[in-house]
């Protein structure tokens, strides 16, 4: 994403003037690199501290404390108008928060399904990406993220990595990122589409989530994305006190719900079942009311 | 197109014995491969495709009508040569559909979220209408021989396809589906070669050359069908170090087992559970629903499932006898053995019922070891029967029946099981395990949880409505329960008792399970654990327990209503009026509740709506005008419309409801199958030899089928209740018996009202046979979500309405003119085609 150029905010017309022609020259050179292809990827020639996301660059607002995040995120600018009308379908799904919705903005979800379906990549859609799995639909995305109620501190698993989408999603607001991925086809291609995407600080491993990632945890979010009836209770272990636990339910065209497992700071667990969008009410009035 | 109405040239002759041969090889072809495809798309897909594959057989019959029309005069010139050429042509589609089909990509869950894929499935059809259309073309030529032949071509094409339809069943026990996919061409080459002029060169040369294509073509086949990649089959083999150990196929399905170390299986446990879980393998079924077969010896190695609802009724009421319906890899055997060495009954005894015997040869074979012989433990007695069956018979109560949940977890969710008929969660299922309870006895029936809560609500009303026929009050005798996987509904056979009531809130409380009924439930004890947003089972249980019931089912957003025998569909909660809400309320999330069971079908609809019209209807459209004049051409159309609908609508009830009197659907669409095709074979043949006019044959016919049909509507739950015990062989013969007269009454009607149409109004005969296969393609799908949604009842006396109208208008059709009595005659044997 460009950061507006600065504004002069003072004097008048003629005050301005003399700078207009340097101005359009400016212009018309950024003009040149963006048809160049210089700007549309990360390093394409640019200053590294304009990459880096910080300072007047960054438009990536994270959640949690006002400090900076000092790590990097790539910024992609091609297809950035449907990434923005992607977001506006999240937003009138209920979605609020704003670190979520610019981390959906932020991450090229084209880049993250196969080439037949690229030009369906933002519609409101889960899609296909091979061996029975899906990218899911970017508003459960992007609720499960924000369930996760991530700040830059936080440390997240992902199980079932699937595409790579959801773990780019989660480290546009956290640079601790472990995602595993039982299908060794999809944890490769995963890995190396997030090493090209500049996505560096998300550690992706071929391996079975049923152990979780131990050495690693534990963990203030994980999200799992396979649970087929059963939490694996070593995630229960690798889940922090006060951490949060996001399992889809349903089959993988039909999440239907959003199961959330918090364990309590003494180490009990609870679950809830999440429906985003209160529901169609079950009857005109309460029947516990004739008691 | 042909003129019926003056004798045609008597063309190419043909060998009668050889005919006949041709024949029944053909017609037993189709039925093998129908019945084989029936397997295959459910072993690919899902089941529901069985109503797609039914209706596309029935296209390929209704277009060879519409071509054999219009090239009847040439077919008739050159009979034998079609006849081989079309015999021929089929052994090569039959030998090559399965491959065809197995590369048309189609993913039956995308099909809510991508309109490509209603391509892919209008695909599906075409590949697989090909060898039907071949078939029937290849015996509609033969049946174009001299009149007076046609009644032992007759014989050949019934006896055919009723030897066909059994020996698809038997073959199923002896080769797997890709194998037996082999058989139908093979019918078809023997067929071809049955009445090939071997004298001419080039007929032989032709024949070798497709006999080679053939070989070429099975041989290079894929020994295994296609999976879709959603099914946990598919996700399971993509596993690393994943293994399949054994694998067997027969009628009731297929298993495979699979290892490896990323094998972990042990669904609904409670987030509490943090202690082991022993080895396992997986044993799925038919690519979807699974089970876990757990290396336990020692009874302790089962404690795992003390942390499922199920134990909840063990610890409740500890059981002296214990029924578990579906043995299956063991586990629930496991549970018992576990609650028996953990409580007060330790000489309880077992009884599991597994009525597939591929499960139990595997269970006692080659996964007897990794089972740890679950199957021979002590005080466990495994019976290979159905569970309707089993509970029809008499015998020693049980103080505890389990009904574990038998599908998939996912498929579930995704409403893929919506279409499919289910015989244990019905009210009279419920009645029947009630009466085998002890006075103590307790009935537990486990379910997915899903939010909004269908299941489980459905199972509480349907057990409500079988205490409340059985004089017992509901409130008093039910308890649920749920955890974040599950729902257990526990169903009492006497009143709940307070110890009952606190050994079921201490079990629930130590493993974070939620009760959401109990008799004396305060409010602020329910959704503490696995919370929702608002109470929602307790709520709806206080509703259907409540004066409010028949509100509370008719608001809810999902139907919940009790199933019944006349309505199984258990998993089938999409209700249209609702749907427009959740759209509003989840936008394109909506699509995520729409159930694919349904949306299949209703794409069959359509698709096999739109493929009737233009390959059964539109070729005769450029015969439009020779229709001008030509009398009461209303009637004649309405008349044999309503028979294809009337038919395929009292086949298709037959077939869903004897399902559960013949324990398989696949058992049932062999017997109806056959049976409809024999017996209406024989009313066909039959009704040329009645002296009174055919207008007035088909009129008396109809009135047959309406009297006996109603007859039906009252007596046929009885007679199939009180035979349900019999062995299945014996069921069968019932089943036929019962389809007999019904069947010949049905098909005197078609031939009588052609013959009618032949003499007073010839150029009428092709647009009514197009009219009656253009009707019978719907109503085969139509017929299902017919009793999806208002029950089989009302579709069979939908049927018998549509008899009844055809009865009214077998008399209304034009009437032939008196001075040629002999060629019309003539005209009208010519045109003896069997159909509906």
């Amino acid at each position: 994403m460009r950061s507006s150029d600065g504004d002069s905010g003072r004097g008048g017309v003629g005050t301005v003037m003399p700078y207009v022609p340097l101005a359009a020259a400016a212009l018309a050179a950024v003009a040149g690199m963006y048809v160049a292809g210089v700007l549309c990827r990360p390093g394409g020639g640019m200053p590294a501290a304009l990459l880096a996301g910080d300072g007047a660059a960054a438009s990536a607002p994270v959640s949690g404390p006002a400090s900076r995040p000092t790590w990097k995120r790539p910024r992609f600018t091609e297809r950035q108008a449907e990434r923005a009308a992607m977001a506006r379908v999240i937003r009138a799904y209920g979605m609020r928060d704003e670190a979520v919705t610019a981390a959906m903005l932020a991450v090229p979800r084209h880049e993250f399904v196969t080439d037949d379906l690229a030009r369906r990549a933002y519609d409101d859609t889960p899609l296909p990406i091979g061996y029975g799995q899906t990218i899911s639909q970017p508003y459960i995305v992007a609720e499960m993220t924000r369930q996760l109620r991530l700040d830059a501190n936080s440390r997240v698993l992902e199980i079932g990595t699937g595409s790579g989408y959801q773990a780019a999603v989660l480290t546009e607001l956290t640079p601790h990122v472990w995602t595993m991925e039982i299908v060794k086809p999809l944890a490769e291609a995963a890995a190396a589409r997030l090493k090209r995407l500049g996505y560096a600080t998300v550690q992706v491993r071929h391996g079975d989530g049923f152990h979780g990632w131990a050495d690693k945890g534990p963990f203030d979010g994980i999200i799992v994305t396979c649970a087929a009836g059963q939490v694996p209770p070593p995630l229960i272990r690798q889940l922090k006190p006060g951490g949060r636990m996001m399992i889809p339910v349903g089959g993988v065209y039909a999440v239907q719900s959003l199961m959330l497992v918090e364990k309590r700071p003494d180490g009990t667990v609870r679950s809830r079942s999440l429906m985003d969008v209160r529901f169609v009410p079950l009857l005109r009035s309460d029947p516990t009311a004739d008691r | 197109m042909g003129a019926p109405s003056r004798q045609g040239p008597a063309g190419d002759a043909l060998p009668a014995l050889r005919a006949r041969l041709c024949v029944g090889l053909l017609s037993a072809g189709v039925l093998v491969l129908e019945l084989a495809l029936l397997r295959s798309m459910a072993l690919r897909f899902w089941g529901h495709f069985a109503q797609m594959v039914i209706s596309v057989a029935l296209l390929g019959f209704g277009a060879s009508g519409t071509a054999l029309t219009l090239l009847r005069a040439r077919v008739v010139r050159r009979r034998r040569a079609w006849t081989c050429g079309l015999a021929m042509a089929f052994a090569l589609a039959a030998a090559a559909a399965p491959p065809a089909a197995r590369l048309v990509t189609l993913d039956a869950e995308m099909l809510a979220w991508d309109a490509r894929q209603w391509g892919g499935a209008l695909l599906l059809e075409l590949v697989l209408l090909v060898p039907f259309l071949l078939a029937a073309g290849a015996i509609g030529a033969v049946l174009t021989d001299r009149p007076r032949r046609l009644g032992g071509h007759y014989a050949a094409n019934l006896l055919g396809s009723g030897l066909g339809a059994l020996a698809a069943v038997a073959l199923m026990y002896v080769l797997d589906t890709p194998r037996l996919l082999v058989v139908p061409a093979i019918a078809g080459l023997a067929a071809g070669l049955v009445l090939l002029p071997w004298r001419r060169p080039a007929a032989t040369a032709a024949a070798l050359a497709a006999a080679g294509a053939v070989a070429l073509l099975v041989a290079a086949a894929p020994r295994e069908g296609r999976l879709s990649q959603y099914k946990l089959l598919s996700i399971l083999r993509s596993m690393p170090a994943a293994r399949t150990i054994h694998r067997a196929e027969g009628p009731l399905g297929r298993i495979d087992v699979l290892a490896g170390p990323a094998m972990h299986f042990a669904p609904g446990l409670s987030l509490q559970y943090t202690g082991p879980v022993p080895p396992h393998v997986v044993m799925v079924f038919d690519g979807d629903a699974a089970g876990g077969v757990y290396h336990a010896r020692e009874p302790n190695d089962w404690a795992f499932l003390d942390y499922t609802l199920p134990a909840a009724a063990y610890h409740v009421r500890p059981p002296r006898r214990a029924l578990v319906i579906g043995a299956g890899g063991g586990a629930e055997i496991g549970l018992a053995l576990y609650q028996r060495h953990r409580g007060p009954q330790r000489d309880s005894s077992i009884v599991a019922l597994e009525m597939n015997r591929q499960v139990i040869d595997a269970m006692r074979g080659p996964l007897a070891a990794i089972g740890g012989d679950i199957y021979d433990a002590p005080g466990v007695t495994v019976l290979p029967a159905e569970a309707r069956g089993f509970l029809a018979e008499p015998g020693e109560p049980f103080d505890l029946i389990d009904l574990p949940p038998l599908d998939a977890f996912a498929a579930g969710a995704a409403g893929l099981q919506a279409s499919q008929e289910n015989y244990l969660y019905t009210v009279e299922a419920f009645e029947a395990i009630l009466d085998r309870l002890s006075h103590r006895g307790v009935l537990v029936v486990t379910r997915w949880a899903r939010t909004p809560p269908r299941d489980a609500l459905r199972v509480f009303d349907t057990a409500a409505q079988a205490l409340r026929r059985r004089g017992l009050p509901p409130a008093e005798h039910l308890a649920l329960i749920r955890s974040w996987a599950t729902t257990a509904v526990l169903v009492f056979r006497s009143p709940i008792a307070p110890a009952d009531a606190a050994a079921l809130r201490e079990f629930c409380f130590r493993r974070s399970f939620d009760v959401a009924w109990l008799p004396d439930l305060r409010p602020e004890e329910t959704n503490r654990f696995h919370t929702l947003d608002r109470p929602y089972y307790y709520q709806a249980a206080r509703a259907m327990l409540g004066p409010r019931r028949e509100a509370f089912l008719r608001e809810y957003p999902f139907d919940v209503a009790a199933a019944s025998d006349d309505r199984p569909y258990f998993q089938h909660f999409f209700r249209w009026r609702s749907f427009g809400a959740i759209r509003e309320q989840l936008g394109r999330r909506s699509r995520a509740f729409v159930e694919l069971g349904y949306l299949l079908l209703l794409a069959a609809l359509a698709q096999a709506g739109a493929l009737a019209a233009v390959l059964i209807v539109l070729p005769l459209a450029p015969g439009l005008r020779s229709l001008r004049g030509q009398p009461r051409k209303p009637a004649a159309m309405g008349y044999f419309f309503l028979l294809g609908a009337a038919f395929m609508l009292l086949e298709m009830v037959f077939l869903q409801k004897l399902v559960l009197y013949l324990a398989h659907p696949v058992y049932s669409a062999a017997v109806v199958i056959a049976g409809f095709l024999l017996f209406a074979g024989l009313g066909s043949m039959a009704s040329a030899r009645w002296r009174a006019r055919p207008a007035r044959v088909a009129a008396a016919a109809g009135a047959a089928v309406v009297a006996i049909a109603l007859a039906y509507v009252g007596l046929l739950g009885g007679i199939l209740s009180a035979t349900q015990s019999l062995p299945l062989p014996l069921r069968a013969g019932v089943a036929l018996l019962l389809i007999a007269p019904l069947a010949a009454a049905m098909g005197h009607m078609f031939p009588a009202g052609l013959r009618q149409l032949a003499a007073a109004a010839p150029p009428l005969v092709p647009w009514a046979w197009a009219a009656n296969g253009f009707a019978s393609v719907l109503a085969a799908v139509a017929a299902a979500l017919l009793a999806m949604s208002y029950g089989f009842r009302a579709v069979l006396l939908l049927a018998v309405a549509c008899y009844a109208a055809a009865v009214l208008l077998a008399l209304r059709l034009p009437a032939a003119p008196p001075r040629f009595p002999a060629a019309a005659e003539s005209a009208a044997k010519v045109l003896d085609l069997p159909g509906r």
